[in-house]
């Protein structure tokens, strides 16, 4: 897997100061919701996930006049975030096109499940998910990314990266499915 | 197993509510193979079509079947090419899908609405602040920081020259060679030595003759220490300063956390319409030296008029980690849930909490004869006044002498 791109500091700060200042406070307060869910569904633990946001942040500051493109500011801002949570977790990266042929013994697919008792513990269920389940669905479902631009940040194929949105909708659906057997 | 079994199978349970069912009972136990025989049967009722022609659709949606799932996750558009390739039936299977997923990803959305930390912003931006401020006070005022210490200022002569050196390339080079010494980090000194003329690195830099590296060394640490003390003050207070962080606050969230996750979990004991018996109520009480009452039979209480709730849901409950006694009361208003909690459990303080649809009240029971009382929570449909129906059970739930 590639390196994702590197946000080193500035050679040289074309805008000012006070500049630079604004744009970055308009960055924090724009983004901060959304980079703080993203690190906490990464790490899952609310203290780690606030201190990922302020490196993030910081290291967005820094590099900050890398930002040509305001479009492209969360997936930037997402790119730093994961970079910064690699640091913590070593994660091995999963073999890729292994995963797909296993699709072909799928479990039969029913999303008819009745949600009602069990949405309370959804997030409890949501983080249960392995990592590289959880963190597409996150993107997709909360940040409404679309499987191109997930591909594009997470630096993997585009197969895989469907492969996992509709293992980890499965996963959930059997961890809901289970809830209800075991309530009722 | 065979792959077209599978897939015939699926095509045909998410026709049929009752084969919905099925596969749900399927995806639980996860035992496929006993079931094959009835839901080929099931398919042959609803479509009966010849043996051949079912299966040759059974293999060519094989393949499709996966990449409609794929695709359904992926974002749920087909284009017009591959909407027109699928049959009738299967459009119909799509459409279903969609829709299905739709409401999945609804609810799973909210799940994922973690609340952010109040004033997250500000924080990052004092954060930010600090460290321009620090880097801007390391990169531009380093000789005005050596007069600040006696010890350290040096007669006229062996000032650090502030002109230009004839060597800038060697002084940054020797300037960096300093910086990694005192452990600053890399990205940091560059940083500084970008934006720092030359004259000021020489300014910054020792003069090679007599004893120079310590006195400097120290300055800087001096400031880093400053800086640090200060940024730490100002963090700590706001820290201090924001109820969200402080564990009596957090204990308040996992109580109201817990309550809430216990009743949409077991919500069907809302909606319960038996009776529990007096008696089988009172032996499960007995653990907290409680004793239901009937308030008809106090003469006192009926000319205050009151009342005598029911109990329509009884149970022993894992509350955040501990046993607590879970009843529900049955009263004109609706059904009220009252948790027992034991003495030992570690929630503290005085509570009041509500979400959408629910609100509820932490209250002590006094026990006679115990020097601890006993923990009660009381939650009701947000239309419920809670205190009347509180002072109700309070009458109801009396202390035992023994």
């Amino acid at each position: 897997m590639t390196e994702p791109i590197s946000p080193e500091l500035p050679a040289d700060s074309e805008a000012p100061l006070w500049l630079r200042q604004r744009q970055f406070e308009h960055l924090v307060r724009s983004f901060q919701a959304d980079v703080y869910r993203f690190a906490f569904w990464l790490c899952q633990q609310p203290s780690v996930a606030e201190d990922l946001t302020q490196e993030t942040f910081l290291r967005a500051w820094k590099a900050i006049a890398q930002l040509q493109d305001v479009q492209k500011a969360r997936a930037w801002l997402f790119t730093i975030v994961r970079r910064e949570n690699a640091r913590r977790f070593e994660r091995k990266s999963l073999e890729i096109d292994a995963e797909i042929e296993q699709d072909l013994l799928a479990a039969p697919q029913t999303e008819s499940i009745e949600w009602q008792l069990t949405q309370q513990r959804l997030p409890e269920l949501i983080a249960a998910l392995a990592i590289e389940y959880r963190e597409p669905m996150v993107l997709q479902i909360l940040f409404g990314m679309t499987s191109e631009e997930i591909a594009e940040l997470m630096q993997m194929n585009l197969n895989t990266v469907n492969t996992r949105l509709y293992r980890g909708r499965q996963q959930l659906l059997r961890q809901c499915h289970a809830l209800e057997v075991n309530h009722g | 197993m065979d792959k077209s079994m599978n897939v015939r199978q699926f095509s045909t349970n998410t026709q049929n509510q009752d084969n919905i069912v099925q596969a749900r009972n399927d995806l639980a136990h996860n035992d496929l193979a006993n079931n094959d025989q009835t839901n080929n049967e099931h398919a042959a009722a609803i479509q009966p079509t010849d043996v051949a022609s079912q299966s040759t659709t059974a293999e060519h949606s094989n393949v499709d079947d996966l990449s409609w799932q794929r695709q359904l996750a992926a974002g749920g558009v087909l284009s017009a090419a591959q909407w027109q390739h699928l049959t009738p039936q299967q459009q119909q299977q799509w459409r279903q899908q969609a829709k299905a997923r739709a409401q999945m990803d609804a609810q799973l959305y909210l799940a994922m609405q973690v609340p952010v930390p109040a004033q997250l912003a500000d924080k990052i931006l004092l954060a930010q602040s600090l460290a321009l401020h620090n880097e801007q006070q390391i990169a531009l005022n380093p000789p005005a920081a050596t007069a600040l210490l006696p010890e350290t200022a040096m007669p006229p002569a062996s000032m650090p020259s502030i002109a230009p050196s004839a060597n800038p390339s060697a002084n940054r080079q020797a300037y960096t060679n300093d910086s990694r010494q005192n452990r600053m980090s890399d990205t940091t000194s560059d940083q500084i030595l970008d934006h720092t003329p030359d004259t000021t690195v020489t300014a910054f830099q020792a003069p090679p003759a007599a004893s120079s590296a310590p006195p400097v060394r120290r300055i800087r640490w001096f400031n880093y220490g400053v800086a640090t003390a200060a940024s730490l003050v100002l963090l700590s207070g706001l820290w201090l300063s924001n109820a969200g962080w402080s564990p009596w606050f957090n204990h308040e969230q996992n109580l109201a956390r817990h309550t809430f996750a216990h009743i949409y979990h077991e919500l069907d004991a809302l909606s319960t319409t038996s009776s529990i018996e007096r008696t089988t109520v009172n032996q499960m009480l007995q653990d907290w030296q409680l004793a239901l009452h009937d308030n008809a039979s106090n003469q006192r209480l009926v000319q205050q008029d009151h009342q005598t709730y029911a109990v329509q849901y009884a149970r022993f409950c894992d509350f955040a980690g501990v046993r607590s006694l879970h009843l529900v009361f049955s009263t004109p208003q609706g059904p009220i849930t009252v948790f027992l909690l034991p003495s030992t459990h570690t929630l503290d303080g005085d509570h009041q909490f509500s979400d959408a649809r629910f609100h509820g009240q932490r209250v002590l029971i006094a026990k006679a004869n115990h020097p601890t009382a006993t923990d009660m929570v009381v939650v009701g449909a947000k239309a419920i006044p809670l205190d009347p129906i509180i002072r109700q059970i309070q009458q109801q739930l009396q202390p035992t002498t023994a």
